[in-house]
């Protein structure tokens, strides 16, 4: 494993240390996520794991979705995440006495699950290994200026979706007024 | 195809603009006059309905929307369709939203919304804006089943209509995908390369066979999506719940809008996107559809018709009796794959639905709000045993619900039974096609089933009359909600008498269908 590794890290210079790291912390603040105890924490480190993403995107020079990444993820769903858990009041006790049933048959499945999936993950990308690291960072999906390729088709040919959308979160946001409210 | 054409999509810029004018029209209205706005919905929409049947039936489809959204005769029908259902839905919920007094506004802003998805929904030309618009109309009709907000009954309805809703929109999202994966296009026509008009379903026909299976398989996902919507078994576990919970006027909405959408879009679908056959060529894989179809419309018409029989609340009735009329309208869907397994373009099967659904508008919605007048605008006497001697209670409202309960189930002269047999009738044709004498079967199904749903809609009618009332309570028909119901009642009759004009506006709609 170490061969490639360095090869890569040769081959790829700057670009390919700040995808590994980008890497790690998503991939750390995942698991810092599923292990804390707190769901306030487990936000935060979710928080930090989307920004990692992000980081990924940039480096993939996809710069559009990685700003989208940080405003609707690391941004608006993560406050909404937020207000929900403070809203619960949880406190230390019922923390505490949370649990999960143990299922140890569920436990293996999973597993099993884990590893046929790495083990595809890493058999289905060993020809893109061959390629220089650099070479794949360097191919962006959206060439050059990925806002104009994305909302020029959004404003004309595919408008008309769009619009009916708007029309579906106008309803959205009347019912849940019209839902909630004790008096209308 | 490459511009806007704004003045095609008028009728939905003006429903947007209703239903906009109504939210903020409740801002400014005192409180006991923002019960009115019913009567502003009202209005609005027989403006629109009158703005359509004034418009003339299209004789070549027109495209707006960059390619998106088509103008064609099947379009306007369905609009007309929906017009006047919104129409009867705001004139019922008018005085049964003054008796629960809550939000008018919101209420009728929600119902203009849901109209605009239906709409939408008729005149949709690819697989995004089908998405969307369909769930424009689920959002909307989840929101008005759970209104009651402090009656559990409702709250059911709702929850349970969303959760469906939601994996049926998973469902058909994930049947997409395939048929945009095999054909590498979303819309059902568009300009090919050398500048001619390409439907998808020839693309489909011109895919290598393992192609062609993807995509096929890609329908079949997407019409189980759309088997919820219409209500077909064994996708139908929602309805009696949730036309139980949610409150009248919305049960009747939902009974007739979201099953016309659901049917719409199958047609669509079939017509735009199923390839027909060429003669010789492997008819295979649509001979699968139609053998699928004819199931499912078997099953739902025996589900249905038989598990009304034991009901003993009457909107729950109506929940059982609306699945299976929904067996009814997939005989037509049946007519029409069979035709296109065999290579033949006759889509007799459609202008039946077309009739069928026109005349069910009637019918059904002449029953619910016979249902609302006799409960006054509560929930709490829904039992069939209520409407004992309604016949001495109230000779009116009884007469106009046995003639929309005998129509309902298929009595000559009236609507219903020239809806059931010309779908009836577009089996048969089908079934003189080679290899396809079985589905004389599912004809005969149809007929038997006739006989069975006049078992229990008669037992209603029986309370009506033969049982003596249990309360001497008089029964205070609105002027509105009767006028209403007795101009349905009308058009029953009418419908049935003079079918002519109906027919061929239901004909009408095939000239433009299949482009």
């Amino acid at each position: 494993m170490e061969p490639i590794f360095h090869d890569l890290l040769a081959a790829g210079g700057g670009h390919a240390v700040a995808f590994y790291a980008c890497s790690a912390v998503t991939i750390a603040a995942a698991i810092l996520m599923v292990m804390k105890k707190n769901p306030v924490a487990s936000v935060m480190w979710l928080v930090l794991s989307f920004i990692g993403l992000a980081g990924i995107y940039v480096t993939l020079q996809s710069y559009f979705i990685a700003v989208i990444q940080v405003l609707v993820y690391a941004g608006a769903i993560m406050v909404l995440f937020l207000f929900v858990i403070m809203l619960l009041n949880l406190r230390r006790e019922d923390i505490a006495k949370m649990e999960l049933p143990k299922v140890p048959f569920a436990g293996v499945i999973a597993a099993i699950l884990f590893f046929v999936s790495v083990f595809l993950v890493i058999k289905a990308s060993t020809p893109a290994f061959e390629k220089p690291v650099d070479a794949l960072l360097g191919e962006p999906a959206l060439a050059g200026d990925s806002v104009r390729a994305i909302g020029i088709p959004l404003f004309s040919q595919w408008l008309l979706p769009f619009e009916i959308t708007s029309v579906l979160l106008l309803a959205a946001i009347v019912g849940a007024v019209a839902l909630t409210k004790k008096k209308l | 195809m490459d511009a806007m054409n704004l003045h095609l999509m008028l009728p939905e810029i003006y429903l947007v603009l209703l239903g906009l004018v109504i939210l903020i029209a409740d801002l400014y209205l005192a409180p006991e006059k923002r019960f009115n706005l019913g009567w502003w919905t009202a209005g609005g929409l027989s403006v629109l309905a009158v703005w359509l049947f004034a418009t003339p039936t299209p004789e070549t489809v027109e495209f707006a929307g960059f390619g998106l959204y088509r103008a064609d005769g099947f379009a306007l029908f369905m609009k007309k369709v929906f017009a006047l259902t919104g129409i009867l839905v705001a004139v019922m919920s008018t005085g049964y939203l003054k008796r629960y007094g809550r939000g008018p506004g919101e209420f009728f802003s929600l119902v203009i919304f849901a109209l605009t998805g239906m709409f939408m929904v008729a005149s949709v030309n690819d697989f995004m804006s089908l998405f969307v618009s369909l769930e424009l109309v689920t959002l909307c009709l989840f929101i008005l089943a759970a209104y009651r907000r402090h009656d559990k009954l409702s709250g059911e309805a709702g929850i349970k209509y969303i959760i469906v809703g939601a994996m049926a929109a998973g469902l058909m999202l994930f049947g997409m995908a395939f048929i945009y994966g095999a054909t590498g296009e979303v819309r059902f026509t568009y300009m090919g390369a050398d500048g001619q008009l390409v439907l998808l379903s020839q693309t489909v026909a011109n895919l290598e066979s393992g192609w062609q299976m993807t995509a096929l398989f890609g329908f079949t996902v997407l019409l189980v999506g759309l088997g919820f919507k219409v209500a077909a078994v064994p996708f139908h576990v929602w309805v009696p719940d949730v036309y139980q919970g949610a409150p009248t006027p919305v049960t009747a909405f939902l009974s007739v809008g979201s099953k016309a959408a659901g049917f719409i879009l199958i047609i669509r679908v079939i017509t735009l996107v199923v390839p027909t056959i060429a003669p010789g060529a492997d008819l295979a894989l649509v001979d699968q559809l139609v053998k699928l179809f004819a199931l499912i419309a078997g099953l739902t018409l025996f589900y249905g018709n038989l598990a009304a029989i034991p009901q003993k609340n009457l909107k729950r009735l109506m929940g059982f009796s609306s699945i299976g009329h929904a067996g009814y309208l997939l005989l037509g869907i049946v007519a029409v794959l069979a035709m296109k397994a065999a290579g033949e373009e006759t889509m007799n099967g459609v202008s039946a639905i077309a009739f069928y659904l026109f005349a069910y508008v009637f019918t059904n919605m002449a029953m619910f709000i016979g249902m609302v007048i006799f409960t006054q605008g509560s929930e709490d006497s829904h039992a069939i045993d209520d409407y004992a001697g309604l016949g001495k209670r109230a000779p009116l409202l009884a007469l106009c619900m046995t003639i929309a309960l005998l129509s309902l189930a298929g009595v000559p002269p009236l609507a219903g039974f020239f809806g059931k047999f010309y779908l009836i009738s577009s089996i048969v044709e089908a079934a003189r096609l080679d290899g396809y004498g079985w589905l004389l079967v599912l004809a005969a199904a149809g007929a038997v089933n006739v006989v069975i749903s006049m078992y229990y809609y008669l037992c209603v009618v029986k309370r009506m009359y033969m049982l003596e009332p249990t309360s001497d309570e008089p029964i205070h028909l609105p002027p509105p909600a009767k006028i209403a119901m007795v101009a349905c009642i009308v058009l029953v009759v009418v419908i049935g008498i003079f079918q002519g004009p109906f027919v061929q506006m239901a004909t009408g709609v095939l000239a433009t269908l299949g482009f």
